[in-house]
């Protein structure tokens, strides 16, 4: 297995390489998307779970709103769509003809749409237009909504789970009957990033509020979770934000208060996206490749059984499954590779690439003498 | 077998705990309090990482910053202390230190 190119030399082939080889993702054909292999999804998934039953817990449900909004939608809010016209991706038509060279395929131009769409650059315009039906009395409130999904923004500069056009993510969009409710919920929600951030994704932080000028377009506050990563340059991690009345005015929201008052809504968004992927490679990861906090690890012990024999292999094996057990009935997640294909040195390696903290082996010695060697994946302790 | 069953829920632990105190180290040792726009400049063109500076409070300033370094302002940190200074570039007064940093 040939080296990655190190952090000092050139920081930056060093963590396109090292996205590659540990399997995490690769480049789509349409620059600036991505294609998210297995291992890097399943860190997602770990990530997407944590995040999900910490929403849950704090009153949160989960839904589903579209993928394509009405173009109308996004001139509701002036600062909104000045924010995100720029890299809106659009359809425009529904069809597709057989070309007249009888081989290639082109746009029917007959099928063009009366109203273009837009693809989801974030949803807060087509859920706070269906907000709008959903709240009339203070009996409706708070909504605390959240969705998964992807949203598109054409970037011109893209970077593997950094920054790319299309990326996952999860929006709450939330709706509450009082300004002091909604501060609340942001500042809440902030928190909550902050705790999962730093306590499973073992990455320290700063929270603070952007300046107008940096703010979320539509909100009256932005709160963020900046970290900074090996090479110095900072990252915006996690944004909850204060959308005070903007959207519900955007689409008339309205409702009758407890005090029979009409009025309009007050909101907030937070999301986190794909791009803490790049944080959490970015922050621990070293020359030999990542290294993942075991609370975030797919895989937290790789068993490696070291053999010259047949016999040997299947008494190894036998007593690394064995162990196996034992560990996974106490939830942590183990993985057996025993596989033939490679030498246990590429597989150390391979391992060591890939983030796993504690790899297990076990050798013939080992087998007479009862014993096995662990070895950290972060300090390369033994 | 038994101590190595103890020994991996150990490490387990540890290695959490260890490679978060790793990151910290490296963030406080980055995180610097920066107070005129020529030692600003030098820092930042080097990545040295956080740097906490005092600033005016106007676009104007946050948009010259950033054209002649890169630099944005990443956040007004909500656990920072109220202090008098200056701002770095306009030496307009100041009542608060902002992060400014190149950013991804």
């Amino acid at each position: 297995m040939t080296p990655l190119p190190t952090r000092a030399s050139n920081f930056s082939a060093w963590y396109n390489e090292l996205v590659v080889r540990a399997g995490l993702a690769e480049n789509a054909s349409v620059r600036g998307c991505m294609i998210i292999k297995p291992y890097g999804y399943a860190i997602w998934e770990r990530l997407q779970s944590i995040f999900d039953a910490a929403f849950k817990a704090t009153g949160h449900v989960n839904g589903y709103f579209p993928l394509l909004i009405p173009k109308s939608y996004l001139s509701k809010e002036a600062g909104h769509i000045e924010g995100f016209a720029k890299e809106c991706a659009v359809v425009t038509h529904y069809r597709l003809k057989m070309a007249e060279d009888g081989c290639s395929v082109e746009v029917d131009p007959t099928a063009r749409l009366e109203e273009e769409l837009v693809v989801r650059p974030t949803s807060e315009t087509i859920i706070w237009r269906t907000y709008k039906n959903w709240i009339q009395s203070y009996r409706d409130l708070p909504i605390l909504l959240n969705q998964w999904c992807n949203v598109v923004r054409w970037e011109m500069r893209t970077r593997l789970f950094l920054r790319t056009t299309e990326f996952l993510w999860q929006e709450g969009h939330t709706a509450h009957a009082t300004q002091e409710e909604a501060q609340a919920e942001a500042l809440q929600m902030l928190d909550l990033y902050e705790r999962i951030i730093r306590d499973y994704m073992a990455i320290p932080l700063i929270k603070g509020i952007k300046t107008v000028h940096e703010r979320f377009a539509g909100a009256e506050t932005t709160y963020t979770i900046e970290v900074l990563l090996q090479d110095g340059k900072a990252l915006q991690a996690g944004t909850a934000h204060y959308l005070g009345q903007r959207f519900s005015q955007a689409f008339d929201v309205i409702f009758t208060n407890q005090a029979g008052l009409r009025d309009y809504v007050w909101g907030t968004s937070w999301g986190i996206t794909t791009r803490l992927m790049g944080a959490l490679i970015m922050i621990h990861s070293d020359d030999d490749g990542l290294i993942l906090p075991p609370k975030i690890a797919p895989i937290q012990v790789i068993m490696i059984p070291i053999y010259k024999t047949e016999v040997q292999r299947s008494a190894i094996v036998a007593q690394l499954a064995s162990l196996q057990a034992v560990l996974t009935a106490q939830n942590i997640r183990v993985q057996l590779d025993d596989s033939d294909v490679h030498k246990p040195g590429y597989k150390f390696a391979e391992y060591e690439q890939k983030g796993v903290p504690i790899r297990i082996a076990v050798g013939p010695n080992d087998l007479q003498n009862k014993t096995v060697e662990l070895a950290r994946r972060d300090t390369k302790e033994k | 077998m038994d101590h190595c069953f103890q020994q991996v829920i150990d490490w387990l632990e540890t290695i959490q705990t260890h490679i978060y105190e790793r990151a910290l180290r490296l963030n406080q040792q980055r995180t610097l309090l920066v107070d005129d726009y020529t030692t600003f400049k030098k820092l930042i063109s080097s990545r040295a990482g956080f740097l906490l500076a005092h600033w005016d409070g106007t676009t104007e300033t946050e948009e010259k910053i950033k054209a002649e370094t890169k630099a944005t302002i990443r956040c007004i940190p909500l656990d920072g202390q109220e202090e008098l200074g200056v701002c770095i570039y306009s030496g307009k007064p100041s009542t608060r230190r902002v992060v400014f940093a190149q950013a991804y």
